[in-house]
């Protein structure tokens, strides 16, 4: 479903991301580690066709981004660090909204509550104004987005960062639940044990390279850290 | 997607929005002072035309009873002319304090005595400087500020927040997207200003049906000449503060400096004829024609007729000294008036590369406070002033005194006036504002690329 082809990006003489290959096929999670830098956000911009490669290319389902941005985009749905969404409206409002956007069909006011109960978000929160949400509030409606769109991959930046850990182990239930509906799924984290936990494959990024890829099955804890402390230590 | 679903929820986003309303009550509140103070400069001029109505009908029935009394001279029905006000005068003072409005055509007087006793108002020079704070003051200068203040930020503030990154990463171009956007501030702070506007202009006795269309358009398209801005500093601009920034530097430049460094170009290039050399020198040229006149006149005496003629031939020679000292003049009045033509050519093609400039000229217009009707009233009184001369030299001719039934039957003057609140310059100046929005929206539409980069 997703996948880079010896992708770069360089920013005038900086390079960003460094020949970069991996795949992420349906029902499976891919989650990039790698320090502030790597190059992990640059990556999910070039899959959502914000950023046009340097050389190489980022594919969803076959199609790039920047020659076909709407066909690539009503198969994605991202979600950054902070869910950004509109502070007057409320939940149900900007779900209804960014559906509308997404060119959903069934937006009965059924199936979108449904979908942020789903997400977590309890009735009587859909109707308050999102600026009254905490931050888990508003990543429970991108899930809830993710839910309606019914979206073939997901693009995750960070999106755990400043969420509690109750916060963070209930939306990584939602991940999981988003896998195993089919959906691939590219998450950049600094959480390694989160990763670890829900990952199919984990990648290693440091200066724009994609290090290492680890079967997540396939190491503990302890060990991935030490390996991520090991890559993160190399010089580029 | 349905764009009018997207303008529907910007909708609601504005009127949730408090600023919006807080915006609207302020345009309200400084809108309805100046249809106030344009209620008020009519009143004044309304008060001043019935004075000289009163003085105009006390005049005439003096020199009629000269005329029953057969009085040996030619007494014609004098009265001031005045140039009536417009029907939607309250809108705009514009050029109106700056030109002469009432006329004085004595048919045995010089040039200058047409409007010699009554010039234009002066008033405080600071209000002269400073213009009047009329509704036409309140479209031009303050609208913008409303427009900008609701929509500077409509993109920026989305990329800022990392709202845009949601946007785009769902299936939709981004030039449908700020349409509707723009779409949505159109109708939450364009309409609702234009209705406000029109209903403060229409208390304060602005009432004309075309006067009022003309007026529609003119509000509506400055204010899409301002959404238009506000896009393109939107798409150009990162941050809010650097969109505030611009904003109000645009507005800066397009409201105040432009016009005023326009202004100074043109008075560099054409410098402006000063009327005050041309009266100084026009009095000194008259003073020494009328005393050769009168030395020739004293040195060669009209001969006594033996039959005495009913009207003197004392007023035969005066009526040709003036018509002498008319053509001795003429050149000097000639040269003048080209050069101000001239200069005013120049200051209205200028003003199609300058919308709020066109629009304050499009407001004086449907106002009926330009400067071209001042100058068509000018024309005018001085074409009745030929008339009378030309009927009081036929008195003269035949030597006989008007009747008391001629007199009654030498018309009056009414202003014609040579364009409704549609006339051609307000259509000029509604094309100029288009065609600077539509330039605007083209700039804007060739930078949608960079507005959708996160």
């Amino acid at each position: 479903m997703l996948s880079a082809k010896t992708l770069s990006k360089d920013y005038g003489a900086r390079r960003a991301l460094d020949d970069v290959n991996f795949t992420v096929g349906s029902g499976n999670i891919f989650c990039l580690l790698g320090a502030n830098g790597a190059g992990k956000s640059t990556t999910i911009k070039l899959f959502l066709g914000f950023l046009k490669p340097t050389s190489g290319s980022a594919e969803v389902d076959g199609l790039d981004p920047r020659q076909e941005p709407q066909a690539v985009r009503r198969r994605l749905l991202y979600i950054p660090e902070n869910v950004a969404l509109y502070d007057e409206l409320t939940g149900y409002e900007n779900l209804d909204y960014f559906a509308r956007l997404a060119g959903v069909e069934d937006r009965s006011p059924a199936r979108l509550r449904e979908s942020l109960a789903a997400a977590g978000l309890a009735a009587d929160a859909c109707d308050r104004r999102v600026g009254h949400y905490s931050k888990g509030m508003r990543q429970k409606v991108g899930i809830a987005l993710a839910i309606v769109k019914e979206a073939k991959a997901l693009l995750l930046d960070e999106p755990t960062s400043g969420l509690d850990p109750e916060a963070s182990a209930e939306f990584h239930d939602l991940l999981v639940r988003q896998r195993d509906r089919g959906a691939a799924i590219l998450m950049a984290t600094h959480d390694l044990f989160r990763a670890r936990e829900v990952a199919t494959t984990i990648g290693l990024m440091q200066a724009g390279r994609l290090r290492r890829t680890i079967d997540a099955a396939a190491i503990t804890a302890n060990d991935l850290e030490s390996l991520y402390l090991e890559e993160m230590g190399r010089r580029p | 997607m349905s764009g009018f679903a997207i303008a529907g929820y910007e909708v609601r986003r504005l009127v949730r929005d408090r600023a919006v309303f807080v915006l609207l009550m302020l345009l309200s509140g400084l809108s309805g002072y100046a249809a106030w103070n344009g209620a008020e400069w009519v009143q004044k001029r309304e008060a001043a035309f019935e004075l000289i109505k009163t003085e105009n009908q006390a005049g005439l029935a003096d020199r009629r009873q000269f005329v029953v009394d057969a009085y040996p001279s030619v007494l014609l029905p004098l009265t001031r002319l005045v140039l009536p006000l417009g029907a939607m005068a309250p809108l705009s003072v514009g050029q109106a304090d700056t030109y002469p409005f009432i006329a004085d055509p004595n048919p045995m007087g010089d040039y200058s005595y047409l409007f010699k006793r009554v010039w234009a108002d002066v008033g405080s020079p600071a209000v002269r400087a400073a213009g009047r704070f009329d509704l036409a003051f309140v479209i031009v200068f303050l609208l913008p500020l409303v427009i900008l203040a609701a929509a500077y930020d409509l993109w920026s503030r989305e990329r800022e927040r990392g709202v845009a990154a949601m946007v785009l990463s769902q299936p939709i171009a981004i030039g449908p997207l700020i349409a509707m956007k723009v779409l949505a501030r159109g109708l939450v702070v364009v309409l609702p200003s234009t209705v406000i506007i029109l209903a403060v202009a229409v208390w304060a006795g602005a009432r004309e049906p075309i006067g009022i269309a003309a007026l529609t358009l003119i509000v509506l398209a400055y204010g899409g000449f301002w959404l238009a801005v506000a896009v393109i500093i939107s798409f150009v601009a990162r941050r809010s503060t650097e969109a505030a920034i611009a904003a109000g530097a645009v507005w800066l430049l397009v409201v105040v400096m432009a016009p005023s460094l326009s202004l100074a170009a043109v008075d560099l290039v054409l410098p402006a004829p000063s009327d005050m050399r041309f009266s100084t020198d026009l009095k000194a040229r008259t003073d020494a024609i009328t005393k050769r006149q009168r030395r020739y006149r004293e040195a060669n005496p009209t001969p006594v007729r033996t039959l005495a003629p009913r009207i003197p031939d004392s007023l035969r020679g005066y009526y040709a000294d003036l018509v002498a000292l008319d053509g001795e003049i003429s050149p000097m009045i000639v040269a003048h008036r080209e050069a101000k033509d001239a200069r005013r050519h120049v200051l209205d093609t200028v003003r199609f590369f300058l919308p709020s400039v066109a629009v304050q000229d499009a407001l004086d217009r449907i106002a009926g406070s330009d400067a071209d009707r001042a100058l068509a009233f000018e024309t005018q009184a001085r074409a009745a002033q030929r008339e009378l001369r030309l009927l009081y030299k036929s008195y003269l001719d035949r030597d006989t005194p008007i009747t008391p039934a001629e007199y009654d039957k030498v018309p009056g003057f009414d202003f014609r006036e040579s364009g409704g609140a549609l006339q051609r310059g307000v259509l000029a100046d509604l094309a100029a504002v288009v065609i600077a929005t539509i330039l605007i929206l083209i700039a804007a539409h060739s930078l949608r690329g960079r507005a959708a980069m996160l």
